[in-house]
């Protein structure tokens, strides 16, 4: 395939995990999607879903009486995968994949299937929310030291070398060590370590950038500075630094998966793909150990994708590599 | 020349004291006193006991006269005692630091000794069967997270077909074996971590390794040196591996904190009993100092094998050697 069509795919990829990630708690729910009984309509599984909670201040929706025992039912409206990620079925222990279980059960009978695509939010938030620090942090401290020069520059550089460094995996470890685990934790965490790269990038462009005509005429034009920088020379500058931030994307997503695996990470009974994969290790069952493992293979590969199709288009000096 | 080394020196020691600082500040995150076993010991209520460790430790004193005190005991490789077991946490780590350590360059020889090769032959080949074969399975390769590729790997080459060893460093009754029949043990039971430890890093370096040899195939001196008639071979691997090697290097250095963050999981998985397994250990019975002993040995193994590579670009580049005023790579 060519480099442009496997980027294609990788983009596609990444907007359906995004999707997934959005709608797993409907894609994936114990409650129904609709319920109709004697209170009219009702949208049980909605009341998961993260953010939408002022849709359900009409407190029809809101009902969450919604068991078969419940008088009145007249039709319901199941989720395609009819299990929570975190219900517990002691007598479906360990179940292969089957019609009931698409792709198993746990050594709790819990859902593979329905665990899996909750991965999916957690996997993305943190993968999303750490790059998102991790290029703020990058981008504001580059651009710093490319436009201030002097001891900015230096100390800024300085820094960007102890923690590249850093075997980051241990730093990150000793943290978590000293602090209960949250996602918060985690977001910071994994962003303050991987900025260095993405402002090396920001500083190089800025360096580049700060002697161009363009910067010349603002300052002729009365321009201050810091709006020249911001104004000018920032929205040509971050470019490289938003095609790396696409490749943290994949290897945040990695360290998380990483640190819950090793116990680490986001904590019980949240389903990230790493803590799925430490699950499965003791159970020595194929199904456990091979779907979390393709679905975080197939996430950083899109991620790795799209990255790669973003620099081709952007920024063809840095094809190469 | 030997400003060239100087000034690489001078910027490694900056970029140790910044270590320091960081770990130290991350010493400081532990909630309330670090003194040992506060929250278990029922004599931690006495509050002359307090006092006593607080003394004991210098944990009344400002904040940088505690760094200083620390920075000094570090330099010495002094990390105090384990909370476990109570011996030096020095002398832990020593023990384990070889397994780690071969682990690594077993994992960094496997890494150099296939990548650049396939590199070198798929750049020679632009296209041909071999580059377009290799390019694939190198992304997909690169993709795999290498916890499961351990896990796979061991699920089906150790459990099901009993090719390798599942775990550990030797087989049950290695001790009376003969020193060839031990070595070969060891190199046995450390294939599987080495080779998970070190495929995602190959896949990357033989990209890279592959575009750089483009890059200086094309260029003026390979070229001049074609029409002096030398063969393809010895353009290859003499004159353009040579060019490409600064970038090599730089990013063999660069792989090492990779290689060595990688070595936690892969230690765990494969219980590998080294200095990523001390140091999962260590964090699930809370013991602070080996924690930090830990950290700031594996960031000064991977400032040494920075510095290391830093070096060797005096080997690699001459334009280097030169006294004052040469270009710097």
């Amino acid at each position: 395939m060519s480099p442009a069509r496997l980027a294609r795919l990788g983009r596609w990829l990444l907007a359906g995990l995004a999707l997934v990630a959005l709608l797993a708690p409907l894609l994936a729910s114990d409650r129904p999607l609709l319920l109709a009984g004697e209170a009219g309509l009702t949208f049980p599984a909605l009341g998961e879903v993260a953010g939408i909670g002022w849709l359900l201040e009409r407190p029809a929706w809101q009902r969450r009486d919604w068991t078969r025992e419940q008088a009145g039912e007249r039709w319901r409206l199941r989720a395609p995968i009819p299990y929570s990620y975190r219900q517990v079925d002691l007598e479906a222990r360990l179940e292969p994949p089957s019609r009931r279980h698409l792709l198993g059960t746990d050594a709790l009978g819990r859902d593979l299937a329905a665990r899996i695509l909750h991965g999916a939010a957690i996997s993305l938030q943190v993968g999303i929310v750490a790059t998102a620090i991790a290029l703020a942090v990058g981008v504001l401290l580059g651009a710093l030291a490319g436009w201030a020069g002097g001891a900015v520059d230096f100390a800024v550089c300085r820094t960007v070398e102890i923690v590249l460094c850093f075997p980051t995996f241990f730093l990150i470890l000793a943290v978590l060590a000293f602090r209960p685990p949250s996602l918060p934790l985690l977001f910071a965490i994994i962003g303050l370590t991987r900025w260095p790269s993405l402002a090396r990038y920001t500083r190089g462009e800025v360096l580049r950038l700060r002697e161009g005509a363009f910067v010349e005429a603002a300052r002729a034009a009365g321009s201050g500075p810091w709006r020249i920088l911001w104004r000018h020379v920032l929205p040509h500058a971050v470019t490289p630094a938003l095609v790396a931030a696409t490749f943290q994307l994949a290897g945040a997503m990695l360290v998380e998966a990483g640190l819950s695996f090793l116990g680490f990470g986001v904590p019980e009974p949240l389903p990230s793909w790493g803590a799925l994969l430490s699950q499965a290790q003791g159970t020595a069952r194929w199904w456990l150990v091979l779907f979390p493992g393709l679905a975080l293979s197939l996430a950083v590969a899109a991620a790795q994708l799209t990255g790669e199709g973003l620099r081709d288009r952007l920024d063809p000096r840095l094809a190469r590599l | 020349m030997a400003a060239y080394a100087l000034r690489r020196l001078l910027t490694a020691l900056s970029t140790l004291l910044g270590i320091t600082v960081i770990t130290f500040a991350v010493l400081h995150l532990a909630p309330g006193d670090p003194a040992p076993g506060q929250a278990v010991d029922p004599l931690m209520s006495d509050p002359e006991v307090v006092q006593a460790l607080r003394d004991r430790y210098g944990l009344d004193r400002p904040l940088p006269a505690q760094y200083a005190g620390w920075v000094g005991r570090v330099l010495r490789l002094d990390f105090g005692r384990s909370l476990v077991d109570h011996r030096p946490v020095r002398a832990r780590i020593l023990e384990r630091l070889p397994r780690t350590l071969g682990l690594n360059l077993l994992a960094l020889g496997l890494i150099l000794g296939v990548a650049v090769p396939l590199g070198a032959a798929a750049a020679a080949r632009r296209d041909g069967p071999l580059d377009r074969a290799s390019a694939p399975v190198l992304y997909l390769l690169y993709s795999l997270p290498s916890f499961w590729v351990a896990l796979l790997l061991q699920g089906s080459l150790a459990v099901g077909l009993g090719l390798f060893p599942l775990a550990g460093l030797t087989s049950d009754g290695a001790a009376g074996w003969s020193l060839p029949a031990r070595a070969w043990d060891t190199l046995w039971h450390a294939a599987l971590p080495a080779f998970c430890l070190a495929y995602g890093s190959l896949a990357f370096f033989a990209r890279f390794s592959r575009a750089n040899l483009l890059e200086a195939l094309a260029a003026d001196f390979v070229r001049a040196a074609r029409a002096r008639g030398l063969r393809e071979g010895r353009l290859l691997w003499r004159h353009a591996l040579a060019a490409a090697a600064i970038p090599f290097l730089t990013l063999a250095g660069l792989m090492l904190p990779t290689l060595v963050s990688g070595s936690v999981i892969i230690e765990r998985i494969f219980a590998w009993p080294g200095l990523g397994s001390l140091l999962f250990e260590s964090l699930f019975t809370r013991d602070y100092p080996t924690i930090m002993g830990l950290t700031v040995l594996s960031s000064l193994l991977v400032l040494a094998g920075t510095l290391g590579a830093d070096l060797l670009y005096l080997v690699a580049d001459p334009r280097l050697r030169r006294p004052a005023g040469g270009e710097s790579a």
